[in-house]
C-alpha cells in the first residue's frame, strides 16, 4: 500500500461495498412494491398502512423541532426481547412495514421517557394537553419537563373557549382567564394520538 | 516518516502549514469552550429537566443537539482538519500549497456551522443522532470539507517521502470517507429520503462511519505518529498494522446496523452489523498491540512527558472502546443496554477518551513546532491530563453501571418506569460533575495557548493571513 492509486482504491472499494450492500440494497428491498405492499387483508380485516397526514404531519414536525426523540423511542421490540411488551408499549412488535410511508422515521435511540409507538392508544387528547402543560398535574410520576410554552393564557371573551384546558389546583388561571393550546400543541397532540399499533400485519400479529 | 528530511525541510513544511492549521486549531478551541458550556447544560438537563425550562430554544432535546453538534462539528471536525493536514504534510514531506483556500474553507465551515447552530436553537433540527444540523447548511459544510480532503489527498499524492507509514493510510481513509458520508446523508435522508426504516439505517451507518472511519481514523493516525516519535522506539508488531487497517475499512464500515438490534428492520441487516462488529476484534487486537503494547513496553517512561500520558490513555481507551463495540453488538448484551445511558458511556469513551485525548496530544506536540516556540506553561500539560482523566472516569464508569441497571430494570415490567428514570438520574449527576472537570481541563489548554501566544497577540490577525515563514518565535518585547 505504497501507491496512491491502490490505497485510494482500497478505501473507495471498502466504503462503496458497505454503502451499496447495506443502504442501496436495503432501500430497494424496503420500498413499497408488489412483494411489500401497503394495503392488504389480514384475518378478514382491511389493513391500509398510512404515513402521517394533515394535522398529524404538522405535529410530526413539532415533534422533531422539540427534539422529543432525544428521550423517546418509537419502536416496540419483540415479546421476550427486553420488556417492551410487558410494559404494554405495544401489543405486538413494530416492523418495517409499519413505517414505510412515514416521511421521516424517528425510531430514536434512548429511553429516558417511555416508548411512544403506541401512545395514541393509551391516552386521549385531554390527557396529552394536560401532560404537556404540566406533567406533574396528572397522577403519574413523570420526568418530562413542562412544555407550557406551547400554550397561551388569555382573557376570556365570552365564557370558556371550547379548547381551553380544564386545569386543577395551582394551574387554574386567574379569574376571567383561560389557558388554550397553540397551533403547535394541537398539531403535536394530533400526531401523538395518531401513533398506534392497533392493527395486525401478516408478519406481526397482536398478542391478546 | 520525515526523519529522512533535514531539519530545514521540516520547518519549511511547518511554516507552510502554520496559517491554515492554526486557523482550524483556534476555531476548534473556540467551539470546545462553547461545547463545554452546553455539555454541562445538556447533562444537567437530563437529570433535572426543569432547569432553565420554559423557552422552546432551551428545551432539553435542543440543548443536547447543540452540544453534540458543537462538539462533533465544531471541535471535532476543526481539529481533525487541522491536525490531519499537519500530519499529512509532515509525513509526506510536502508543503501545503495554496493555503489561502484552506483558510477560506475554514471560514465557510465555521460560518455555516454557526448558522446551523442558530437553526437548531430555532427548531430546524433533524431527529437523527449526530445529523441534527439543518439541511440548509449541509452544502457549504460539504464544500469546505471537500477542500480539506482534496488538499490532503493531493499533498499525499505529491509526497517526497517514498515510505508510506500507517498514519498515512488512516489519514487517506479519513479524507476520503468524510465527504462521502456527508453526500450519503444529504441524498438519502434529505434530498430524496430513503423509504421508511431505511432512514434509520442510513443515519446509523453514517453515525458509525463518522465515529470510526472519520474521527477514529484521524485518532489512530495521530497515535501511530506520536507513539514512535515520543518514545523514539518502533511500533510493536508493525508488520500486522496493514491487516488492522484493511479490517477497519472493509468490516468497520458495516458496523452501523448493529446499533439497531431489536429494531423494526430485516434481520439480515442487523446480523451484518453484528458480524462486522465481531470481525473488528482483529482491528482492535492488532491496533491495540501496536499502540498500547508499544506504550506499555516502555511504561517506565510514561510520566516523563505529559503528551505521553494523553497518548497512552487514548490507546488504552481504544482497546476498551473495542471491547465495548463487541459487547453491545451481542444480542443478549444489547437486550439490556439498548436505549440506555450505557451507550452514552461507550460513545463518550470513543469520542473523548480516544479521539479528543489524541487530539489534545497532537495539539501539545504540534503547536510549539508550528510556532517555533515552547509552551509558556509546560507543567499545565500533565495537569490538563489528570483533570481530564478524572472527568472521563466520572462520565464513563457511572454511566456504564447506571446504564446496565437502567436496562436490567426496564426488562422487568414490575419496576415502574418513572422509578427507573429517577434512579438513572443519580448516575447522570456524575456526568454533570465530570463536565466541570472537563471544562477546567479545556481552560488549561486554552490558557496555555493564549499564554504562549502572548508576545504576538496583537499581531494575531496578521499572523493568520501570512503564509510565509515569519520565524518570529520567542521574542519578548
Amino acid at each position: 500500500m505504497k501507491n496512491f492509486i491502490s490505497l485510494f482504491f482500497i478505501v473507495f472499494a471498502g466504503i462503496a461495498i458497505s454503502w451499496f450492500g447495506l443502504l442501496v440494497v436495503g432501500a430497494n428491498s424496503l420500498s413499497p412494491s408488489e412483494e411489500f405492499e401497503t394495503t392488504m387483508v389480514v384475518a378478514g380485516d382491511d389493513v391500509i398502512i398510512t404515513g402521517h397526514e394533515g394535522l398529524a404531519a404538522r405535529g410530526e414536525q413539532v415533534y422533531r423541532a422539540l427534539a422529543c426523540a432525544a428521550c423517546h423511542t418509537q419502536q416496540v421490540r419483540r415479546p421476550g426481547y427486553g420488556g417492551d411488551f410487558e410494559r404494554a408499549w405495544g401489543s405486538r412488535q413494530s416492523v418495517a412495514r409499519d413505517y414505510m410511508l412515514q416521511d421521516t422515521v424517528v425510531l430514536g435511540t434512548k429511553r429516558l421517557g417511555p416508548d411512544l409507538t403506541n401512545v395514541g392508544a393509551r391516552h386521549d387528547a385531554e390527557w396529552f394537553f394536560k401532560h404537556l402543560y404540566n406533567p406533574g398535574s396528572l397522577s403519574e410520576v413523570s420526568n418530562v419537563p413542562s412544555y407550557s410554552f406551547l400554550f397561551t393564557e388569555r382573557e376570556m371573551s365570552d365564557g370558556n373557549s371550547s379548547n381551553s384546558l380544564k386545569l386543577e389546583g395551582n394551574d387554574i388561571p386567574e379569574e376571567g382567564f383561560e389557558v388554550v393550546p397553540t397551533d403547535d400543541a394541537v398539531a403535536l397532540v394530533a400526531y401523538l394520538q395518531s401513533l398506534n399499533l392497533d392493527y395486525d400485519l401478516p408478519e406481526s400479529k397482536r398478542i391478546k | 516518516m520525515e526523519s529522512s528530511l533535514t531539519q530545514s525541510g521540516t520547518s519549511a513544511i511547518d511554516s507552510s502549514a502554520k496559517a491554515p492549521v492554526l486557523v482550524y486549531l483556534f476555531s476548534a478551541l473556540k467551539w470546545l469552550f462553547f461545547a463545554s458550556i452546553f455539555g454541562y447544560l445538556a447533562s444537567w438537563k437530563t437529570h433535572n429537566p426543569e432547569f432553565l425550562n420554559g423557552w422552546s430554544f432551551l428545551t432539553v432535546g435542543r440543548v443536547q443537539a447543540v452540544y453534540t453538534t458543537a462538539f462533533v462539528y465544531g471541535f471535532g471536525c476543526n481539529i481533525a482538519f487541522g491536525m490531519g493536514l499537519w500530519l499529512i504534510s509532515r509525513l509526506s514531506g510536502e508543503s501545503l500549497r495554496y493555503t489561502i483556500v484552506l483558510i477560506i474553507a475554514a471560514f465557510v465551515w465555521n460560518i455555516a456551522l454557526t448558522v446551523g447552530l442558530v437553526g437548531i436553537f430555532m427548531g430546524h433540527l433533524n431527529a437523527f443522532e449526530f445529523l441534527e444540523l439543518p439541511s440548509y447548511v449541509k452544502l457549504p459544510l460539504l464544500l469546505a470539507s471537500l477542500v480539506v480532503s482534496v488538499w490532503g489527498l493531493l499533498t499525499f499524492k505529491n509526497r517526497k517521502n517514498a515510505d508510506v507509514f500507517a498514519s498515512e493510510w488512516y489519514l487517506l481513509a479519513a479524507f476520503l470517507v468524510f465527504p462521502w458520508i456527508q453526500v450519503v446523508t444529504q441524498v438519502m435522508l434529505f434530498t430524496k429520503p430513503a423509504p421508511g426504516v431505511v432512514q434509520a439505517l442510513v443515519a446509523s451507518w453514517v453515525a458509525s462511519n463518522l465515529v470510526w472511519l472519520w474521527f477514529g481514523s484521524i485518532a489512530v493516525a495521530g497515535l501511530y505518529y506520536l507513539i514512535p516519535k515520543l518514545l523514539g522506539k518502533q511500533i510493536l508488531g508493525y508488520g500486522l498494522a496493514k491487516i488492522g487497517f484493511i479490517v477497519l475499512i472493509f468490516a468497520g464500515s458495516w458496523m452501523g446496523a448493529a446499533k439497531l438490534v431489536g429494531g423494526p428492520l430485516p434481520a439480515w441487516m442487523i446480523t451484518s452489523g453484528i458480524a462486522a462488529s465481531l470481525l473488528m476484534i482483529i482491528f482492535f487486537s492488532i491496533t491495540g498491540i501496536n499502540l498500547f503494547g508499544t506504550v506499555w513496553k516502555h511504561r517506565s517512561r510514561i510520566c516523563d512527558n505529559g503528551i505521553l500520558l494523553f497518548v497512552g490513555f487514548a490507546s488504552l481507551a481504544l482497546i476498551l472502546s473495542g471491547i465495548g463495540v463487541l459487547l453491545v453488538s451481542l444480542r443478549g448484551f444489547a437486550e439490556v443496554t439498548q436505549f440506555t445511558i450505557f451507550l452514552d458511556a461507550h460513545r463518550f469513551l470513543i469520542l473523548y477518551g480516544v479521539f479528543s485525548m489524541t487530539m489534545f496530544a497532537l495539539i501539545y506536540y504540534s503547536f510549539p513546532k508550528l510556532l517555533g516556540r515552547e509552551w509558556a506553561m509546560d507543567f499545565m500539560i500533565s495537569t490538563h491530563f489528570w483533570i481530564a482523566f478524572i472527568g472521563i472516569l466520572l462520565v464513563v464508569v457511572p454511566l456504564a453501571i447506571g446504564g446496565w441497571q437502567q436496562g436490567a430494570a426496564m426488562s422487568d415490567a414490575s419496576v415502574p418506569f418513572a422509578d427507573i428514570v429517577r434512579h438513572a438520574s443519580y448516575w447522570m449527576v456524575s456526568r454533570s460533575m465530570a463536565w466541570i472537570f472537563l471544562t477546567i481541563g479545556h481552560l488549561c489548554l486554552i490558557l496555555n495557548v493564549l499564554a504562549t501566544l502572548r508576545p504576538e497577540c496583537e499581531a494575531i490577525v496578521e499572523e493568520l493571513t501570512r503564509t510565509e515563514d515569519t520565524s518570529a518565535g520567542g521574542v519578548e518585547s
